[in-house]
């Protein structure tokens, strides 16, 4: 299981990330964060809004409530500029941490070829 | 049969009862719950199934809503405010609550408790702060549990200071329980010289090397053990020696002393001494240089000196050698006085053998105590009044299984809210405040000073128990409360709260009254004090200090001073006249010195009578036309004459001693009798007194100037002094003044008491103002019914003034009993003093019945005057 402190970080440029292809509803993106990490990432809905919320009140996303196609209210959220600027501010900072990590552990397996 | 709307219905609601969460944030959920049932069902399993596993991969619905609050709280901790804080439990944070909401509520009323409980706290503060510097001094001494000082004890109880200087070493030297002894000469000062740097020190004291042994002054420079080698050594503090040799090393330095034309080598610095120490100094050289005879001698009371003794010595038993060996110097004749030891941490508190500063602590004490609990008692009758308010609140908690107990906690919560507040108030003011009462009364109190945590101890005990007892009667009374009276509207408050709250009325403006009355007569004496007339004239008298070179032309001087504008007289005396220190024996020729009288005395210069318009009432003044003046003349006072049995004195011999004059000079002959003056303060009764020439003794120059020139006297007295002692700092202070500063305590008592009762009176204001916009509140259905009926509007005001009249008439007596039987105590110690009269218990009464009036006046005359339909629409 990931650790909390993990998950709580990289909420946010995943997030995001999903939002990159265009509007998307609490339920729907917990699905596709699951699909994503193959399981791995066990998002609650009690994760999840908050954070929504926070990313809302920080202007890197925006909400609307609108009428799905089953007829129910659905609140649904889009990426804003500042989200887009974010996220590749967040995506450079992940690609160093992964990049950094890659090599670490490319040379430890290499050693112990 | 499962209806998925239905469940999500009764989901709903339950989230909605939490506090956690608002409604968009239910309605987000609501929408993500939906649509995880719905992928579920499309997943093949049942409604119930599907919504049932939803709910419970939502989470705790608290942990859901603490996470929202997190995001847009600013609190720092991130705390939802529906959650106690971690220190607190759930039920005590709900008091606190439930108590903050009642204060927004009724806002009027809750700045009346506060207003109180902060002055009466504030009353608190100040004094306990300057009770515990009163009680803190010379605690910092280590040994200050075997350090005494020697003191005098008379049969009747009195007690000297000054000592023979003969007996602390020969205590040291017989008693084997007596470890060290040093005695402590207040020297009057000396103009002190180091190259071009030159200051009259007043502040010298002499003493024994013991002195830094048995004191523990802190040495910057130098040891305590090496502190006074020899004669010829000085210790400085601090400040002392920077005045000298700024930042220069002082150790081996020397500093040439004036007045004895000696020099000193500094062996030490010690860092300047706290303001609680009774001794101060600012110069400190060896004791010696009073001269061996007077070290020497047994007869002589000289001035202070202590003794340490062994550890575990006990004092009586060397305070009984002490005895016998002053009976074996002294014999018999000696037989009324015996030697007594003061422990050192008492020596302030009984600074000149009485216990004045004692007493000045305990009624102090007993003020602060009385205006905290008159601020209490102010807050149980406002709480308690307005219980009614509050009875249908405890009916109810009780109908829901509150405990009595439980009810009357939360009471006493709301009455600690307060109160913690108010100490937080009252040391908010206490910061603001102290500086000027320092400034006023000339202390230098701090709040919290050294031993913070001692203060911070005793403020919260006394905000504990102050939130105590004012919120255990209301607690007590409101828990008493039957839910179904309260519930069906028929309100509580029985005759006995009544009576209660009577009694605690008169409590509170009997102590108000009480203290205005004492506030009146401090003042009273003070002014008569101010106004007495001292059988000399002390104003528009310039003092100087008189030093060897003065002293040597002063006849020149004098001369030459008298010939400039604005100076009437000038003349010199050994002792400042209004505060004379020295006394004789005196008896008449033909008598043995079993006969003698005890008698103040002072050496005197010619024009002294002149220039105090001192009134001769038979014979003459010391006259340079009677060259035998100067060596055997002299004048006594009308009580002496009394004493002496001398009708006519003038032309009679009598004989004093005195071990520091000549025999040979001891023999004198009246010239003339002076009207009675005051040569002590008024506390003291005017004594038999002697006035002799000699001039060598002579400290003070005093010089009369014009009033209406006393600018350019003073320029003249300033020139001529320096061009006769140009080496000497010219320095002068007002007769008046020095006058002022005999009564300093008790101007600082007047002040206290003019700040206490003021504050007492606000307090009992408030308490009144709060308890007639009540009683007018509850009277408002009769008032509209009375006037409906045509009552006047004095006839409603009469009615509600006379439900204070009997309070007031009943305060006023207990407050006069009160106040005079403190007043008459205090004025005792006056053995001039104005008397108790009437009037000043009628000007007290009549300020408080102004404080009742302006405080009850408003609202009675609003109730008054209210149109009777909104008095009959109310309710």
């Amino acid at each position: 299981m990931t650790s909390k402190a993990l998950i709580a970080a990289s909420a946010k440029p995943i997030i995001l990330s999903l939002l990159l292809t265009g509007e998307s509803y609490g339920y729907e993106i917990l699905q596709r964060v699951r699909q994503v990490s193959g399981g791995r990432l066990g998002w609650s809905s009690a994760m999840l809004y908050p954070v929504l919320h926070r990313l809302e009140k920080d202007g890197l996303i925006r909400s609307e409530w609108k009428l799905s196609e089953e007829g129910r209210m659905r609140k649904y959220y889009t990426l804003s500029d500042a989200g887009r600027l974010e996220l590749a501010a967040e995506k450079e900072d992940w690609t160093a941490v992964t990049a950094s990590l890659a090599r670490l552990w490319g040379r430890i397996e290499a050693a112990e070829e | 049969m499962f209806d998925l709307e239905d469940s999500i219905r009764q989901w709903k609601r339950e989230l909605a009862a939490s506090s956690a969460l608002e409604d968009g944030y239910v309605a987000e959920l609501e929408a993500g719950l939906r649509d995880e049932v719905a992928a579920r069902v499309r997943s093949g399993q049942a409604e119930e199934a599907a919504f049932r596993e939803a709910v419970a991969g939502m989470g705790d619905v608290e942990a859901v809503g603490a996470e929202f609050h997190k995001v847009y709280t600013t609190r720092r901790s991130g705390r939802p405010p529906w959650q106690a804080p971690l220190c607190l439990s759930p039920l005590v944070w709900n008091m606190v609550k439930v108590a903050v909401r009642q204060m927004r509520r009724y806002k009027g009323y809750a700045l009346i408790h506060v207003a109180g409980l902060t002055v009466g706290m504030l009353c608190f503060l100040l004094i306990t702060v300057w009770v515990r510097d009163e009680l803190s001094f010379d605690g910092f001494h280590v040994h200050k549990d075997r350090v005494y000082r020697v003191l005098y004890a008379e049969r009747d109880g009195g007690l000297h200071t000054a000592v023979s200087y003969a007996l602390p070493p020969g205590m040291a030297a017989e008693i084997p329980e007596v470890e060290a002894s040093a005695r402590v000469w207040p020297w009057t000062g000396s103009l002190v010289i180091r190259g071009d740097i030159r200051h009259q020190e007043d502040a010298i004291h002499l003493t024994d090397p013991d002195f830094f042994r048995m004191f523990s002054f802190e040495f910057v420079r130098g040891t305590p053990e090496m502190a006074l080698p020899d004669l010829h050594s000085v210790v400085l503090t601090e400040s002392a020696a920077r005045r000298y040799f700024g930042d220069d090393e002082p150790l081996g330095q020397t500093l040439h002393v004036a007045e004895i034309d000696e020099d000193f080598r500094v062996t030490g610095v010690i860092r300047d001494l706290p303001p609680n120490s009774h001794l101060q100094f600012e110069l400190v050289g060896r004791v010696e240089w009073l001269g061996e005879d007077r070290l020497a001698r047994w007869e002589e009371w000289v001035a202070p000196a202590y003794v340490m003794l062994r550890p575990g010595a006990s004092a009586e038993a060397v305070e009984a050698k002490a005895a016998s060996l002053f009976r074996r110097e002294l014999g018999e004749m000696q037989r009324m006085i015996s030697p007594v030891l003061q422990p050192l941490p008492q020596v302030h508190l009984r600074e000149d053998g009485t216990p004045a500063n004692l007493s000045r602590v305990v009624i102090f004490s007993g003020i602060a105590l009385l205006i905290l609990v008159v601020a209490c008692v102010n807050f149980m009758n406002l709480s308690t009044m307005r219980a009614t308010l509050r009875a249908r609140e405890v009916g109810l908690r009780k109908v829901v299984g509150a405990s009595r107990l439980l009810v009357a906690a939360q009471f006493i919560a709301e009455a600690m809210v307060l109160a913690v507040l108010s100490m937080g108030l009252a040391v908010l003011g206490g910061y603001l405040l102290l500086p000027l009462v320092n400034e006023a009364a000339g202390l230098s109190l701090r709040l919290f000073g050294d031993d913070a945590w001692g203060m911070f101890a005793i403020l919260a005990a006394a905000t504990l128990v102050t939130g105590l007892v004012s919120g255990s009667y209301p607690a007590f009374v409101l828990s008493a409360f039957r839910p179904v009276d309260t519930l069906r509207s028929r309100a509580a408050g029985g005759r006995g709260g009544v009576l209660f709250r009577k009694v605690l009325i008169v409590f509170q403006l009997t102590v108000s009254v009480g203290l205005l009355l004492c506030t009146l007569v401090v003042a009273r004496q003070l002014r008569y004090i101010q106004d007495k007339d001292l059988g000399l004239n002390r104003h528009q008298v310039v003092v100087l200090f008189n030093n060897p070179r003065l002293n040597r032309d002063f006849d020149a001087f004098k001369a030459q001073l008298e010939s400039r504008a604005g100076i009437v007289r000038v003349t010199a005396a050994s002792q400042n006249p209004t505060d004379v220190g020295t006394g004789l024996g005196v008896w008449p020729e033909g008598g043995t010195d079993r006969d003698q009288i005890g008698f103040g005395y002072c050496d005197v210069d010619y024009d002294f009578f002149e220039t105090f318009r001192m009134t001769v009432v038979r014979g003459r003044a010391f006259s340079r036309a009677f060259p035998a003046d100067a060596a055997e003349g002299c004048l006594i006072n009308e009580k002496a004459a009394a004493a002496l049995g001398w009708p006519d004195p003038v032309g009679r011999r009598l004989h004093f001693n005195h071990p520091g004059v000549d025999p040979v000079r001891q023999r004198l002959r009246v010239i003339g009798v002076v009207r009675d003056f005051h040569s002590r303060p008024l506390r003291e009764a005017v004594q038999p007194f002697l006035f002799r020439m000699y001039r060598p003794w002579h400290s003070r120059v005093f010089v009369r100037v014009r009033p209406d020139r006393v600018p350019e006297a003073l320029a003249a007295i300033g020139e001529v002094f320096g061009a006769f002692a140009p080496e000497y700092p010219f320095r002068y202070i007002f007769l008046s003044e020095l006058y002022q500063r005999q009564y300093r305590a008790d101007h600082q008592l007047g002040l206290l008491f003019d700040l206490f009762s003021l504050l007492a009176c606000f307090v009992a204001g408030l308490g009144l103002f709060g308890l007639s916009a009540f009683t007018a509140e509850r009277m408002t259905k009769e008032i509209g019914v009375r006037k409906a009926c045509g009552a006047p509007t004095r006839d409603i005001a009469t009615l509600i003034l006379r439900k204070y009249a009997g309070l007031v008439l009943a305060a006023n007596l207990l407050a006069w009993l009160a106040g005079y039987l403190l007043m008459t105590a205090w004025l005792d110690q006056f053995a001039y003093r104005v008397p108790l009269e009437p009037g000043v218990f009628l000007a007290a009464s009549g300020l408080m019945v102004l404080v009742v009036g302006v405080s009850v006046g408003y609202r009675t005359y609003r109730a008054a005057t209210a149109r009777p339909v909104d008095a009959l629409r109310y309710e």
